[in-house]
């Protein structure tokens, strides 16, 4: 280990690497997205593609595992899940490398946060916005959200955040740098998301770290509206918000479209996860809300009248006590419109900080069906049943999120966490479901298992790319834990 | 883990969402981000770099000594635990809903404990801090001198009655070291016409021990210098306790009456605790002193973080300096909530003192964009770490304290 630590101190500078403990028990994270973590045997900061290359160059060379971190916003899917391995802390890549208003996309390095490149555009390109996760902290950042097929802000009308990707610099673990799409080509730029050949951007996309070290990566930057509001539907029960909220999105004039159950809003002030808290009066029981910006009153209004009649439609149908328009108070308009925003962040106030979101992608149509599922699955682990929603490409897909909050100071409480989460894994599977980030626990082994070409190919391409199986193992059941 | 375990649920409620490292201010209008906001707001991380040095990795830390995997007197949690000057920045910006939501995770209180456990565990203190704490048990200072010497800053014209109502609490830094402050205090209480007195037998408030996790040791007991401030307090008659430094302030207000420490210093007062900038403010508001002399000056204010975010009070110093005649008070684009510590706090001046100086310097630089004439400040010990840096960079920036101007707008 001593001799691995001077070695990357040769490579990135002494105060750039450390091996202390304390410093590498601080990057665990049990919680977001994985509650399975364990700390690094080293980190180490790297500052260019160069430190980056030999980093990897000298791991596989010592057959070491690699992980790497941006933002570490996913929480424990960003740490290491096998003993011994390095942490790629990719903070000090911070620079915004190129913005092209013609061609619309800005380049980032990994360590650039939401709110830097927010900022940023802010003051210099106030008529574009990146697109940044929605209710995440600002301190997530770009190539996170946009690797890992995040959810941002305008995914509602732009689709997954890994849509918006039009190409990506990687240094595989050989210590190659590759570069996908146009700017593959020596003299391109970074418009297009394709090369000649098939979708090598999309490899790197969703490949939670196993495949390579993205050190750069182009992004679509989307026009700022002048004009916002918000409007929202309430309604009974789940049966009733889906189908008028299809009819709005496939107006396509929806910026974003979220929304959730009672309790989503209720355990913010919650102490115990159960009971969960009565429906306060005020609180439809299942609710959607559609962000929307146009370039004038008379274009947003446009729009909001076609949202009206679609209501309208559906109460003849339904009844006005089932479909509703839900009036949202000023100060929710404004907290749904302030990007970025903290939004997530007081779940972690429920008790004692406990919080995995277990996200999956459904048809949208059927959105309501897995949400009165999660329902049902976490009613019975006695979980509060804390459900998010949202509609991704106008709703040709959707999220359905039901957020678990825990007590992580309870041993028997992660064990029901994972429990749940194993029971909601599989009906979730056979109802068609496809996890959001799948975790390394649950979720990867039970979807390889069942779905075997597409998993051999995984391994076979993986093994391509990556034949010591030095990055981060133990994620999407690679290499290292083959599911039976 | 007897202090830490206090702590534990603070310890758990990290979620590891990194809001600690950088400043949150609401927009002024949708969509307009104030200049402040999304800034740098941790000196310990943006030095150090690595998670450890921020809040969010602290807390985790917390939780792995908790679960026993970190050896409480493994020297490679010195620089992690104590290279931080405990400016509440991070707690601030992660409790922000706190009120709304319940939530509560005392960042400051997991590392100053951690640091208890640690000394008590025989980690050895960085820099001058055992040596200080040393002296504070024999001296009752933690500048080593002499305590006969503790009232030679008083002018030997000066005779305050033995006992009163109102106790001018000195603290350690404005008696041995910016005695000025100490005077220009007097002076204003004098010319305002306030009836008060000084303990003839003060203590260290006990601050620079709290903060350093000097708790009770074979040195120093922090509970015997509260428990004896406090009687000397009783003895004097005082019902009023008016501090110039941010620290004692802080300790007087806070640590000595309230639940995080209630259990260590064992002792409690119900004494009404004033910055001299909020007894300042209500005699000006009451009409009770004029300032009268002009004091021609544009100034920027920078927020003590013992007086600000760890008690709340940041008004009362801009009121005043407002009220004071040809005083023009711009504002840094990191204040209040916000604002950047001075580096001097948490016993980094005396653990990491050119560190403290750095800190400090990318306050002035701050300040210097402004183009004011001054960087004024509420606490005796921002004042000397920011005179520090002045004179280390060469600023043409002047260091003032609100009592020094007002001092100056009497006459």
């Amino acid at each position: 280990m001593e001799e691995l630590a001077k070695a990357l101190k040769d490579i990135v500078g002494t105060e750039n690497v450390s091996a202390a403990k304390p410093i590498c028990e601080a990057y665990v994270t049990r919680g977001i997205m994985e509650i399975r973590s364990l700390a690094p045997m080293v980190v180490v900061r790297p500052k260019s593609v160069e430190e980056v290359v030999a980093i990897l160059c000298l791991a596989n060379e010592r057959k070491v595992p690699v992980v790497p971190h941006s933002g570490g916003l996913s929480g424990g899917e960003a740490t290491p899940m096998r003993e011994g391995a390095v942490l790629l802390d990719l903070r000090r890549m911070n620079q915004i490398v190129e913005v092209d208003t013609d061609a619309r996309y800005m380049v980032v390095e990994p360590g650039v946060t939401s709110a830097q490149a927010w900022k940023f555009m802010q003051e210099k390109y106030p008529d574009y916005r990146p697109g940044i996760p929605d209710g995440a902290p600002p301190s997530a950042t770009l190539v996170g959200d946009h690797l890992d097929r995040g959810f941002h802000f305008l995914s509602t009308k732009y689709g997954s955040a890994a849509e918006a990707v039009l190409g990506l610099e990687v240094v595989v673990p050989t210590g190659e740098v590759v570069r996908t799409g146009s700017c593959a080509s020596p003299n391109a730029k970074w418009f297009y998301r394709w090369m000649f050949g098939p979708d090598l951007t999309g490899l790197f996309l969703g490949s939670q770290g196993t495949l390579g070290v993205v050190t750069k990566m182009a992004i679509k930057i989307f026009p700022m509206p002048k004009v916002r509001d918000v409007v929202a539907f309430g309604a009974s029960d789940w049966k009733y918000i889906i189908d008028p909220c299809l009819d709005v999105l496939k107006t396509e004039k929806v910026d974003l479209a979220q929304g959730g159950n009672y309790p989503l809003a209720t355990c913010r002030r919650a102490k115990y996860r159960w009971p969960p808290s009565p429906k306060p009066d005020f609180l439809p029981k299942v609710w959607m809300n559609f962000e929307l910006g146009a370039d004038s009153k008379e274009e947003l209004e446009n729009i909001k009248r076609r949202i009206d009649e679609v209501l309208r439609n559906y109460q003849k149908q339904y009844g006005e006590k089932n479909i509703f328009f839900w009036k949202l108070d000023m100060r929710s308009i404004v907290a749904r419109l302030t990007k970025p925003n903290r939004i997530s962040v007081p779940y972690a106030g429920h008790k004692g900080g406990g919080l995995l979101f277990i996200t999956w992608y459904v048809p949208w149509k059927d959105a309501a069906k897995f949400g009165e599922q999660a329902e049902r699955s976490m009613e019975k682990y006695r979980f509060s049943p804390v459900i998010w929603l949202a509609a991704v490409d106008h709703g040709r897909q959707g999220l359905v999120m039901p957020i678990v909050l825990f007590d992580p100071k309870s041993p028997e409480e992660l064990k029901e966490v994972e429990a749940l989460d194993t029971e909601m894994t599989e009906k979730f599977f056979e109802m068609g479901g496809i996890p959001y980030r799948p975790n390394a626990s649950v979720h990867a082994p039970m979807v390889m298992s069942k779905s075997i070409g597409y998993y051999s190919l995984l391994k076979r391409l993986k093994q391509a790319v990556d034949p010591n199986g030095i990055m981060h193992p133990g994620r999407l059941a690679l290499l290292q834990e083959e599911p039976t | 883990m007897k202090y830490l375990e206090k702590f534990r649920e603070d310890a758990y409620n990290c979620l590891h969402c990194r809001l600690c490292t950088f400043t949150w201010m609401w927009p002024t209008e949708p969509g307009v981000w104030p200049e402040g906001s999304f800034q740098s707001t941790c000196p310990s991380g943006e030095k150090f770099k690595f998670e450890a040095f921020f809040g969010g990795g602290r807390s985790w830390i917390a939780r792995s000594m908790l679960e026993g995997k970190q050896n409480p007197s493994d020297p490679e949690l010195v620089d992690v635990l104590f290279a931080c000057p405990t400016c509440g920045s991070c707690q601030q910006q992660c409790t922000l809903e706190e009120p709304e939501v319940g939530y509560r995770h005392r960042i400051i209180a997991l590392i100053e404990t951690m640091r208890a456990e640690c000394v008590k565990a025989g980690l050895g203190l960085p820099g001058k801090q055992k040596a200080f704490g040393i002296h504070v048990g024999k001296e009752h200072n933690p500048y080593m001198e002499l305590h006969k010497d503790r009232l030679a800053w008083l002018p030997s014209e000066v005779k305050l009655p033995e006992k009163s109502e109102t106790v001018y609490f000195v603290g350690c830094t404005s008696a041995y070291r910016q005695k000025e402050l100490a005077r220009a205090t007097v002076e204003v209480f004098q010319k305002a016409g306030v009836d008060f007195t000084i303990l003839r037998d003060e203590w260290c408030c006990a601050s620079p021990l709290l903060r350093t996790g000097q708790w009770e040791t074979d040195w120093v007991s922090a509970k015997s210098i509260a428990q004896h401030n406090t009687q000397e307090a009783e003895r004097a008659g005082a019902k009023r306790i008016v501090t110039t430094c941010a620290g004692c302030y802080r300790t007087w207000k806070k640590d000595y009456v309230e639940e995080e420490y209630k259990d260590i210093l064992e002792t409690s007062h119900e004494f009404e605790v004033l910055h001299t900038t909020e007894l300042l403010e209500r005699l000006l508001k009451g009409g009770e002193i004029e300032l009268g002399k002009e004091v021609k000056m544009r100034v920027t204010y920078h927020d003590p973080c013992h007086l600000g975010r760890h008690v709340s009070v940041y008004d009362p110093p801009r009121n005043v300096l407002k009220i004071i005649p040809g005083i023009e008070l711009v504002e840094m684009p990191r204040i209040r909530e916000n604002a950047w510590c001075c580096g001097s706090g948490g016993g980094v001046k005396s653990g990491y003192p050119d560190w403290a100086v750095e800190i400090a310097g990318e306050r002035l630089k701050e300040a210097e964009k402004l183009g004011v004439d001054a960087i004024v400040s509420a606490c005796p010990f921002c004042w000397r770490n920011l005179s520090d840096a002045i004179n280390k960079y060469g600023s043409k920036l002047k260091m003032y304290d609100v009592i020094e101007l007002v001092n100056q707008a009497l006459g």
